[in-house]
């Protein structure tokens, strides 16, 4: 048995493909769980915290090869946003923000 | 009665004869949105009523408690994923569903191990992938906590539960011994027929029964008379020009209707003619006794009472082999759709179809065959099947066999196969008392129901959808049944028991008896027959695998005969197998000449009974169906009850009163029925539906010995051998007892002053239902050509195209404007913009650029009105059951309804002899919805793609919303039918217990919020299937949706293929063509809301030379 560590209302409809295919990383809203000895929330999951992202994703967006390194660092001294720019626009990322989009 | 058909004859469309007659209390209950004025809880005994239904029907656990965090969950994972499993992620399964005899091919959509959606097959040739309230309704079945749960053995106080062991040890050795019996239903399992002749072979002094209620026994008596053999037609009506319904509901009844209803609506596509100008209609003529389906989507409609139906048929007949006919205007109605029906065959020879219901006696039956084959529509048309199995004898006649042996005392042991004989057997047998002589009778059933009382012992069946089987469908192919889950409560199929009866199972058997512990939580983990079939040997669950897999290897053949296997599993059915139409010579037969008894009227005396399956739950099996017993039934709009229908003027010939009890006799034996008044029935006849008055059903429908009232009442006093589908004469004994019947007709109608402002705005064709001739429309399309394939689909483009075609249209509205039917200026769908008092602003559209534009059409030309799209809304949706009394009050919860209106021309004889129209009703999802602007927290807000979205979760519950819908769509959750603790709370009821919620919720489908008590919900295009859709498309290389790609659940069940939804963007997607169709229109348009949905006028195609105000007509 697991204890679901990362849980969300049943009202809410969270995707991972819709995240990790689109350049979105793990330890954007898990955190180093490769450093954790028992696992644990580090972020709030609520939903201004997801409506920040979506309106502002640059800063979370990277290769979507690169979604599973956990300790990514951007090369050349670029910022995570400046890195995270050109990924989002070579992807189309436009995170949608209606109601439907989580909540149905 | 004819009427002159002037231009001053405005059609007039009404719900209720209340509303006809302009009853004050109706408008009172409107006035009070949701006719919330009545206090929020009932009386005890019907609160407790309305919660043990909750219990039974939607119960489903809340996982909620107090607290700022949710309490901990845990989950179960794969230890080793299975291939090409993603935990989330649904996969779908071909397997299929026996009915009516039949196997109707189905898709089952499994998430995570648990089958939660049933839709039809769509690769399979008969199919095309539609499906029925049966089909969507068989899940909630699959989870009902009533269902049995193990097998039981009769002892003095009652049923008590024993071991499978115990219960075969039992009977193997006795259906090896003397006087042996079986009582099976008709039924198209190869598999079933293979080892019932294993069973009798092995045994002389075996003998194998067959019967039920409603069956092909008529059709296959009047096949023998007419070819010597039995062969069922098979309807090709796509191809028809003429359709004429002898008491019959081609588009109702059984297996066929889906395939029926593709049909018929195909024939009837007047669109056709956008490519092919010579197109043309099919005609449909009804002559019925009851009000089908097909006889209200019928072009002429011709009321008779059931016993004047062979000599209609028999007149019929005659101008036939006449040669010629011609209407003669000066003669009575009948007479004149007689000649009209004669004279469109004869032009139409073989493109004719001449279909007979399965109630009418053999000889009507032989007459239509021999009919059919004087139009030269057989093989064409009309195909001939040979059915795999038909048995020498009807059912009545065999059970009465059965009857006579227990009473002479041959049968020792009885075998029951499924079904329900003691509820469906004919009054007269008294089978119930000869059953009960039965020294070993055993019954296999789902519930335990009212023949599993009558027997000794009982075995607990496992569901269709948790075993291996196999059946054949109507064109003929064997489709294959895989488990979709394990038996929850570890039952056994007939498969099973008979191969374990007859030792198919040696080895298999003795290992594993008495390891068969329900499967409750964790069946859903294990996914029987995932791969397409994997033989495991020695687990018992593959005994059913291995006797479906032997049976069919003969058609699989050939050194592939494996993979052939696994391709037929994944397919749900064998190629190739489908029959070949067959064609008999017909025999010579000599049928009783026309008596001239069609053109009497009814003398006064005694009625008629006519017994029909409910539209809503078939002959009683589905009663313990929560969603079917509250569905509207589709032209009464009746729920939870049946009754005794009786038009406005029989009602009055024999004073009987909408609502009141009357007292039906026939010598000793009386039924009490509330009276219901439908206008359209024969004069003289009373219809009643089978199904009611359950004792030991569950729950639901009634169970007797937990005081639980039945739903409806019992027919079947007066439902004898001799009077198996109708009683000639009743005495009919009106009582003053009024009885409640909950029908939904009268809910969310506009009133009499809406109705006068809408025509004030719009003038005198502001109508919700708009329709007009097939002539009409040819001429229509001849004067403004429409290529569907080059639509344009850009707001401004597609007004300007309106405007110049109702300019168009004004300009040749002088000459038009005396057309037949009053809407001569234009086609009906085409007359907004023509506001007579006001004029639109222009639409506000989305200026920012969208990625999509939701939108839907619904072509009420194809509509049936059967309710499988409400029914599939509420499989998909998690919509609750909220019981009669509530539905009485205006609450039920379905988030579509299909609003019936009766029509009649102003000066017709009132009610007598209406027309009938279907429209079903969801949120329209406003451009500009009324409700976004009155909601205090914003729980109803407007998508950037058009959707107008609920957010269930911020939701308080004003109500505003629902008061300041125009189409009133919106529903609200007045208790809490989601929470647990709602009725585990009732004093003294503890049957409800927390695993049984469990089960309830395993069919929930989790990509839909479940909405708590005090919550408005409402259609959302199914907004969970687009984000998923659009998802996927994102995830795989952020592809483009294809045009057609997303389809919503009503979409999917319409049998008529009457929705279509998609991207009005998309010049390609079809609801783009839909909304561009010079049919289409807009509900309520002068409210300027700008609806996302889209109808489409529908084409009648009357005869010429027939008055009729609507493409029905009067009887008399």
């Amino acid at each position: 048995m697991w204890v679901k560590v990362h849980d969300t209302p049943d009202f809410v409809f969270f995707n991972h493909a819709a995240h990790v295919t689109r350049g979105v990383s793990c330890v954007s809203c898990h955190g180093r769980v490769d450093k954790m000895e028992v696992v644990e929330q580090v972020e709030p999951l609520s939903m201004a915290w997801c409506i920040d992202c979506h309106r502002n994703p640059e800063e979370h967006i990277r290769d979507p090869a690169l979604v599973t390194e956990l300790d990514f660092k951007p090369p050349d001294g670029q910022t995570f946003e400046e890195y995270g720019r050109h990924w989002a626009e070579k992807l189309d990322i436009n995170p949608n923000i209606s109601c439907s989009t989580c909540h149905r | 009665m004819i009427k002159p058909n002037t231009n001053s004859m405005q059609k007039k469309y009404w719900r209720s004869l209340d509303e006809l007659q302009g009853d004050p209390q109706l408008d009172e209950v409107i006035d009070h949105d949701f006719a919330a004025a009545a206090p929020p809880t009932s009386d005890g005994v019907s609160r407790r009523r309305w919660l043990q239904l909750m219990g039974a029907s939607v119960a489903f656990g809340s996982m909620m408690s107090a607290g700022c965090r949710y309490p901990a969950q845990t989950i179960a994972p794969f230890a080793f994923r299975p291939q090409g499993r993603t935990p989330g992620i649904p996969q779908s399964y071909s397997t299929m569903l026996e009915f009516g005899g039949y196997a109707k091919p189905v898709v089952a959509l499994s998430y995570d191990g648990r089958p939660i959606k049933l839709d039809g097959n769509p690769d399979h040739p008969d199919s095309g992938g539609v499906s029925d309230i049966f089909t969507q309704s068989t899940i909630l079945e699959l989870y009902d906590p009533d269902r049995s749960r193990n097998p039981a053995r009769k002892g003095d106080d009652g049923m008590s539960d024993v071991l499978w062991d115990d219960v075969i040890n039992n009977f193997k050795p006795l259906l090896a011994g003397r006087g042996v019996a079986v009582l099976a239903e008709p039924c198209s399992s190869p598999t079933v027929h293979r080892l019932k002749q294993v069973m009798l072979d092995a045994n002389s002094d075996a003998r194998w029964f067959e019967f039920t209620s409603v069956s092909d026994d008529q059709s296959d008596a009047g096949s023998r008379m007419a070819f010597g053999d039995v062969y069922r037609p098979q309807l090709r009506l796509e191809d028809a020009k003429v359709i004429v319904a002898i008491d019959a509901d081609p588009l109702g009844d059984g297996a066929r209707a889906m395939r029926n209803t593709l049909g018929f609506t195909q024939s009837r596509d007047a669109d056709q003619l956008m490519h092919d100008s010579s197109f043309e209609m099919s005609r449909v003529y009804s002559v019925e006794s009851e009000v089908t389906k097909t006889g209200c989507n019928a072009d002429h409609r011709l009321a008779l009472r059931f016993s004047q139906i062979a000599s209609f048929l028999a007149a019929l007949e005659a101008i036939i082999d006449r040669g010629s006919s011609q209407v003669d205007t000066a003669a009575s109605n009948a007479e004149q759709i007689l000649a009209a029906m004669a004279e469109d065959l004869l032009k139409h020879k073989g493109a004719g179809a001449v279909v007979v219901g399965a109630c009418q006696p053999p000889e009507v039956h032989a007459r239509a065959f021999r009919i059919n084959s004087k139009l030269d529509n057989l093989g064409k048309t009309v195909e001939l099947n040979q059915p795999a199995a038909a048995a020498p004898k009807s059912g009545v006649e065999q059970l009465g066999e059965l009857t006579e042996a227990i009473n002479q005392g041959q049968i020792e042991t009885l075998l029951i196969l499924g079904g329900n004989p003691v509820f469906f057997a004919p009054s007269d047998l008294n089978f119930a008392d000869a059953l009960a002589k039965v020294a070993n009778s055993c019954h296999l059933s789902l519930y335990r129901d009212e023949t599993t009382l009558a027997c000794k012992w009982h075995m607990n069946a496992a569901h269709p959808l948790e075993s291996w089987g196999d059946g054949t469908s109507p064109d003929g192919s064997v489709c294959l049944a895989q488990p979709m889950i394990n038996p929850l409560f570890g039952g056994k199929s007939a498969i099973e028991l008979l191969a374990i009866m007859t030792g198919q199972d040696e080895y298999s058997h003795d290992e594993h008896a008495g390891d068969e512990h329900a499967g409750d939580e964790h069946a859903g983990d294990e996914h029987a027959g995932d791969e397409h079939g994997e033989h495991a040997h020695g687990n018992e669950r593959d005994l059913g695998l291995m006797m479906v897999h032997e049976t069919n290897t003969g058609s699989l053949g050939g050194e592939h005969a494996e993979d052939a296997w696994r391709r037929a599993v994944q397919a749900g059915y064998i190629d190739g197998t489908a029959a070949q139409p067959a064609s008999p010579t017909l025999t010579s037969m000599n049928l009783p000449a026309d008596d001239g008894s069609w053109k009497e009227r009814w003398n006064g005396s005694e009625p008629e009974l006519i017994f029909r399956p409910s539209p809503s739950i078939y002959d009683g099996r589905f009663g313990n169906n929560g969603w079917l017993q509250e569905m509207p039934e589709f032209v009464t709009k009746l729920t939870w009850d049946n009754a005794a229908l009786v038009s406005p003027e029989t009602a009055d010939h024999l004073q009987l009163d909408q609502g009141k009890i009357v007292n039906l006799k026939v010598g000793e034996k009386a039924i009490s029925l509330p009276v219901y008044i439908l206008p359209g029935l024969a004069y003289g006849t009373i219809c009643t539906w089978l199904g009611y008055g359950r004792e030991a059903a569950g729950r639901v429908a009634g169970l007797a010995n937990l005081s639980i009232d039945s739903a409806g009442h019992d027919v079947r006093p007066l439902r004898t051998s001799g009077n198996w589908w109708s009683v000639p004469a009743v005495t009919t004994d009106p009582t003053s007892t009024v009885y409640k019947l909950a029908t939904t007709q009268d809910h969310f109608r506009i009133d009499q002053l809406g109705i006068d402002e809408i025509s004030h705005r719009m003038g005198p064709d502001g109508a919700l239902i708009r329709e007009g001739t097939f002539d009409s429309y040819r001429k229509f399309l001849e004067e403004h050509p429409h290529d569907p394939d080059h639509s344009d689909h850009g707001h401004d483009d597609e007004h300007a195209e309106e405007s110049e075609d109702s300019q168009a249209a004004e300009e040749s509205g002088s000459e038009e404007s005396h057309d037949d039917h009053g809407h001569g200026e234009h086609w009906p769908g085409k007359h907004h913009l023509h506001f007579k008092n006001f004029d639109l602003t222009e639409p506000v559209w989305v200026t920012d650029p969208v990625a999509h534009r939701w939108g839907m059409g619904i072509d009420l030309n194809k509509c049936t009105g059967c309710n499988a799209c409400v029914i599939a809304c509420q499989a998909e949706n998690n919509i609750p059951v909220v019981g009669k009394e509530q539905v009485s009050r205006g609450r039920e919860m379905q988030w579509m309804r299909i609003d019936r209106y009766f029509i009649t021309s102003e000066g017709d004889n009132m009610a007598a002899d209406p027309g009938f129209a279907f429209q079903p009703l969801t949120c329209q999802q406003c451009e500009k919805a009324p409700c976004e602007t009155v909601c205090p927290v914003a729980a109803t807000v407007h998508s950037d793609e058009g959707l107008n979205v609920m957010v269930y979760n911020r939701c308080i519950g004003t109500r505003y919303c629902g008061n300041n819908c125009p189409f009133k769509v919106r529903r609200f959750n007045y208790f809490n039918y989601t929470d647990s603790q709602t009725f585990l709370k009732i004093p003294g009821d503890d049957r409800l217990q927390k695993a049984d919620l469990q089960l309830q919720s395993l069919m929930m489908n989790p990509e839909v919020t479940v909405r708590s008590r005090g919550v408005m919900e409402k259609c959302t295009y199914c907004v969970q299937r687009i984000q998923n859709a659009k998802i996927q498309a994102k995830a795989e290389g952020n592809r483009p949706l294809a045009p057609n790609e997303i389809r919503t659940a009503c979409q999917d069940a319409c049998p008529a293929q009457a929705i279509t939804f998609g991207d009005l963007q998309v010049a390609d997607a079809d609801v783009s063509k839909d909304h561009a169709n010079p049919r289409s229109y807009l509900l309520l348009e002068e409210l300027n809301v700008i609806p996302r949905t889209r109808y489409l006028a529908r084409v009648r195609n009357p005869h010429p030379d027939l008055n009729s105000h609507s493409g029905t007509a009067a009887a008399h």
